[in-house]
């Protein structure tokens, strides 16, 4: 059922998008089109724009269960950007027998196509890609079968995954830039673990469900390296 | 429009609570089936003791066993197990040492973290002839190895 709620999702926000983009089509004037056809894409970048994701931060702060951080930076191509994520996910679990702790970095590469095209701020409306990778150390101490005590532990447990991923980056003052992104991810994989599965992956989620949502509410500084034509 | 997405909003928050099963099948129990060195079949043998080599009591004791359910040491990797038996009229003692690799599991944070054993391999053993016919431990498998006696 969550898989139906998924691809729902994304093909809605996939025909909400393509519908806009035909509606500012059809309400341009033909002549205006041959205008924009003639006229040369400039795909020379116009700033690069670091940022960090607001909600792991205030989730570290309120919480015991979770410490985390993640900077973000992309860079504009046209209509495209190249986007790159690095982050650190630390938890540590209550289970119902024992504790759960992983900590580990992560870094996510990949493209967001801009739909919104006319925009003379560059705000922007996307939908992207990107590919995960973590390395992390997770651990667990837990009464087996509610009797024998165990622990087990793995250090540099490697992991991969990919990840559709929509949302918006608008433009509030100056040079300061607030946006979220949804992300939907899928396919992970895991490496070099041996006397512990992976439960949770920094930067993924929970490894045993193949396809996650994830969710970053961000504030951006662009730092201009050209005027914008 | 504005309902769609709201109703949309709605499914994706509730998708993402979705509960894991809590399905555990993991056993720390070694079952043994007895074939027939020469026909391959099911068979059964009197047992005079079947002991693991840490636990100072006997599994089995004078017991006609056709399949056997041992207990491997989940703090080791390597059980060793001893079985006497009479053959031919003459008492025989086999051993039989398996090894396995322990991995942990969290299935989730309602269900816990369980202990499961896989990659079971007979590294040493006195028996003519025995086959590992499942490597993973689980309540849901019928038998791991086979002993041909």
């Amino acid at each position: 059922m969550k898989y139906f709620y998924s691809i729902l999702f994304i093909v809605g926000l996939t025909i909400s998008l393509d519908a806009q983009e035909k509606k500012a089509d059809k309400g341009a004037e033909p002549v205006e089109e041959k205008k924009i056809d003639t006229v040369k894409v400039n795909y020379m970048p116009t700033g690069v724009r670091l940022g960090t994701d607001v909600l792991s931060i205030i989730s570290s702060q309120i919480g015991s269960k979770f410490s985390g951080w993640e900077v973000n930076a992309d860079v504009d191509f046209y209509r495209y950007y190249l986007a790159i994520d690095y982050g650190y996910w630390a938890k540590q679990l209550k289970v119902k027998n024992g504790d759960f702790e992983n900590s580990g970095n992560y870094f996510r590469v990949g493209a967001d196509v801009n739909f919104l095209l006319k925009d003379p701020d560059r705000n922007m409306v996307f939908l992207g890609y990107r590919y995960g990778l973590s390395t992390f150390d997770h651990s667990s101490e837990f009464l087996q079968n509610f009797v024998d005590p165990l622990s087990s532990s793995d250090a540099g447990v490697r992991a991969h995954w990919m990840e559709l991923t929509g949302g918006l980056r608008v433009k509030i003052w100056k040079m300061i830039w607030v946006g979220y992104t949804a992300r939907f991810k899928f396919v992970p994989r895991a490496t070099n673990y041996s006397r512990m599965q992976p439960y949770d992956i920094p930067g993924y989620g929970i490894f045993e469900k193949k396809i996650y949502w994830g969710f970053n509410y961000q504030l951006f500084f662009k730092i201009p390296v050209r005027a914008r034509e | 429009m504005r309902a769609v997405l709201f109703i949309l909003m709605v499914l994706i928050f509730f998708s993402c609570f979705e509960q894991t099963d809590c399905l555990l099948n993991n056993t720390n129990i070694l079952k043994i089936t007895l074939k027939g060195k020469t026909l391959g079949k099911d068979t059964t043998v009197t047992f005079i003791s079947i002991r693991e080599l840490k636990t100072p009591d006997n599994l089995y004791t004078n017991a006609p066993l056709g399949k056997i359910e041992i207990p491997l040491q989940i703090k080791d990797s390597i059980t060793t197990i001893i079985f006497n038996y009479n053959e031919k009229s003459q008492s025989v003692s086999d051993t039989l040492r398996v090894s396995y690799r322990n991995q942990t599991r969290v299935i989730s944070i309602d269900c816990g973290a369980y202990l499961y054993q896989l990659d079971l391999a007979v590294p040493k053993t006195n028996f003519d002839k025995t086959r590992v016919t499942s490597s993973v431990l689980l309540t849901t498998v019928k038998s791991n190895l086979e002993i041909f006696l």
